[in-house]
């Protein structure tokens, strides 16, 4: 026979047993809400399109850590466009090696004047927002080998994908580029 | 009058036992490496330790009403906040995916269903003779490492005071490069920013402040090269290959090396030929990683995601170099030595706000909104104004000189003239100095040697490019 005390001890223990569990597998989305990086989103490759060629150069990357696990990129991305594009953003895509899945992160563009000063009289540049500048969280990418792409958008008509043809791996907290 | 006594034991066992545990990281390290630090460097995060292990003390003995089974929870505990990173790292190696905020949870669970079942389970003695074995091992670890570190501690006393009276000679020289910093008519002008309280910062410092001093062109490169070799040399003409030749031993280095001087260089100088006491391998007391004593005691303990540094390298050198000349212990006042600091500081990227805060990286070269320049140039000069007023304080015969190479360039509503307006703050042994006020901080070093080796330069006349 258990004691009425016992039973509500039991229960208790259920319940926070339950509380806690389901605590701890959506604490990283719960955590992650607490910090200003953009959202790391999951995806497939083919969803983005092909379009024009793409020009780019990546400055940095620079594994940053700590509780967020960030990273951190510089770099600049355009394509040639005759039309505005007030709203042009870019995607820094994690393709899995071995799938087309992938993990990605829109960051829109920064001041990058340099960018078009070098470019303007051999390509139809616009604007000087040419720059990528993103620090994000790698907390929700699983441990696993990615090929890095770059998508950029300066509006419907003009956009385009590259593969800047580098390779991360993700090791518990780490997230390193291969190819250093 | 007996039970008095024997109720004061186990309180104060429990209160030596908690209180060794607690500080024993903080000992242990400073013990370590006691001939290169001093005590105060972590006497705050022994200080902490011991509030957190106190503060456990008493709320576990609230609870349990038993002071010496609170002691073994308290020293448990404490040894589960100091040495936490030592604890996830293990889980890390079983479940490689798991995060801080899922560990500390589960840690925290599995602590208080083991002071439960401790307190349940032992009988009624054992809680006092295990605090007091507790007390006694923690006090012997102490002794173990503090005993051997006594000599050290005194050898470097007596280092750095001998130190000091070797090298008493001449004053000593600081120049100072914020790259991209704007004069105060610039940021009165153009960012409508006025701070009359910076400007008398550095008039009561004993600094001579000039509103109108314009240097030659807005190129970094040929301005500093200029000012090394004390003359116009490097012109718009000449390749980065030509300017960067000029700075191999140039007249500046060698006019002070002639008169005894010391080339010491601060923050990212390696392209002005002067090694850097700030790359994180030379920094004294520091690890090759650049970490100080707080540093390691923190990165070990369960707060390390709230003080571990993970801004971009950019901002590290900046830091490291901001703090290094905080720093009074890195300097010898008198000591003949020409320190070079050169900060890529107020120039993008902007990197901190007003108050040091990282900025969003989208906003690191966002030259459209104002506020990234000012905010970067106001930490700037606050970091600047409280360094400057140590080096008086501690260094009162020395020359500062705290200028800018250029204003800000990116900056559309500024005609390209006033680009080239700059910062230039100059104090001289706390004297005042004629040709300082409207030069160039070419004409402003040439001025300044002649007042201290009497070289007999003549002022040049201003080129513009």
């Amino acid at each position: 026979m258990v004691s009425k005390k016992s039973s509500k001890l039991l229960i208790g223990l259920i319940v926070c047993g339950i509380a806690l569990s389901v605590y701890l597998a959506f604490a990283n989305r719960i955590m992650l809400s607490f910090s200003e990086l953009p959202e790391v989103q999951e995806g497939n490759i083919s969803q983005f399109s092909t379009g024009r060629e793409v020009h780019k150069a990546l400055d940095r990357g620079e594994w940053l850590g700590g509780l967020f696990e960030k990273y951190y990129f510089q770099g600049w991305a355009f394509c040639e466009t005759d039309t505005g594009n007030e709203g042009k953003y870019a995607v820094l895509i994690f393709k899995n090696s071995n799938s087309d899945h992938c993990y990605y992160v829109e960051t829109p563009g920064s001041f990058r004047p340099d960018v078009y000063g070098v470019f303007k009289d051999r390509f139809n540049i616009r604007g000087n927002m040419h720059g990528i500048e993103c620090q994000f969280s790698t907390v929700t990418i699983p441990s696993g080998e990615y090929d890095f792409f770059v998508y950029v958008k300066e509006n419907d008509q003009d956009y385009g994908i590259v593969d800047m043809n580098m390779h991360f791996v993700k090791r518990g907290a780490e997230f390193v580029s291969a190819n250093n | 009058m007996e039970k008095k006594s024997g109720e004061l034991k186990p309180l104060i066992i429990s209160l030596l036992a908690v209180g060794f545990a607690s500080v024993f990281p903080a000992v242990f390290i400073f013990c370590q490496n006691a001939d290169e630090m001093r005590f105060s460097e972590v006497a705050s995060i022994a200080g902490l330790f011991l509030m957190i292990g106190y503060a456990l003390l008493a709320i576990i003995a609230l609870l349990t009403r038993n002071i010496s089974s609170a002691a073994i929870d308290a020293t448990v505990s404490v040894l589960f906040v100091s040495n936490y990173k030592l604890i996830q790292k293990l889980v890390c190696l079983v479940l490689p995916d798991a995060k801080y905020w899922h560990i500390v949870p589960v840690c925290v669970v599995l602590l208080i269903f083991l002071f439960v079942l401790l307190n349940k389970k032992m009988r009624d003695d054992l809680p006092y003779d295990v605090t007091k074995i507790i007390c006694f091992v923690m006090a012997g670890l102490l002794a173990i490492n503090l005993i051997p570190a006594f000599p050290k501690m005194h050898q470097q006393r007596a280092e750095k005071v001998n130190a000091r009276a070797e090298n008493a000679e001449g004053p000593n020289i600081y120049w100072i490069i914020l790259d991209e910093c704007a004069s105060f008519k610039t940021m009165h002008n153009y960012y409508q920013y006025t701070d009359t309280t910076m400007r008398n910062r550095f008039e009561s410092a004993g600094f001579i402040v000039s509103e109108n001093s314009y240097n030659e062109c807005g190129n970094t490169d040929i301005v500093v090269t200029n000012c090394l070799n004390l003359s116009y040399a490097a012109t718009p003409e000449m390749t980065s290959a030509e300017w960067a030749a000029l700075r191999i031993n140039p007249p500046l280095y060698q006019t002070l090396m002639e008169h005894g001087y010391s080339l010491n260089g601060i923050g990212d100088t390696a392209w002005l030929n002067i090694d850097s006491a700030t790359t994180s391998e030379k920094m004294e007391g520091h690890t090759v990683e650049g970490k100080g004593a707080k540093d390691l005691l923190l990165e070990n303990t369960i707060f390390y995601p709230f003080f571990q540094y993970t801004g971009t390298e950019a901002a590290s050198i900046l830091q490291n170099a901001l703090d290094y000349m905080d720093d009074s212990n890195n300097f010898v006042p008198d000591s003949s030595s020409f320190y070079l600091t050169y900060l890529c500081l107020p120039h993008q990227p902007f990197l901190f706000d007003k108050d040091g805060n990282a900025v969003s990286p989208s906003n690191y070269n966002n030259w459209d909104d104002p506020q990234y320049y000012l905010g970067q140039y106001i930490y700037a000069m606050k970091r600047i104004i409280a360094i400057a007023e140590r080096i008086v304080r501690d260094d009162p015969n020395s020359v500062i000189v705290i200028g800018s190479d250029h204003g800000p360039r990116f900056n559309n509503a500024i005609p390209y003239a006033e680009k080239t307006s700059v910062l230039l703050n100059v104090y001289v042994q706390g004297r005042k100095i004629d040709n300082i006020d409207g030069a160039s901080t070419l004409n402003a070093l040439r001025s300044i040697l002649n007042t201290l080796f009497d070289c007999g330069y003549e002022k040049l006349e201003a080129e513009t490019w």
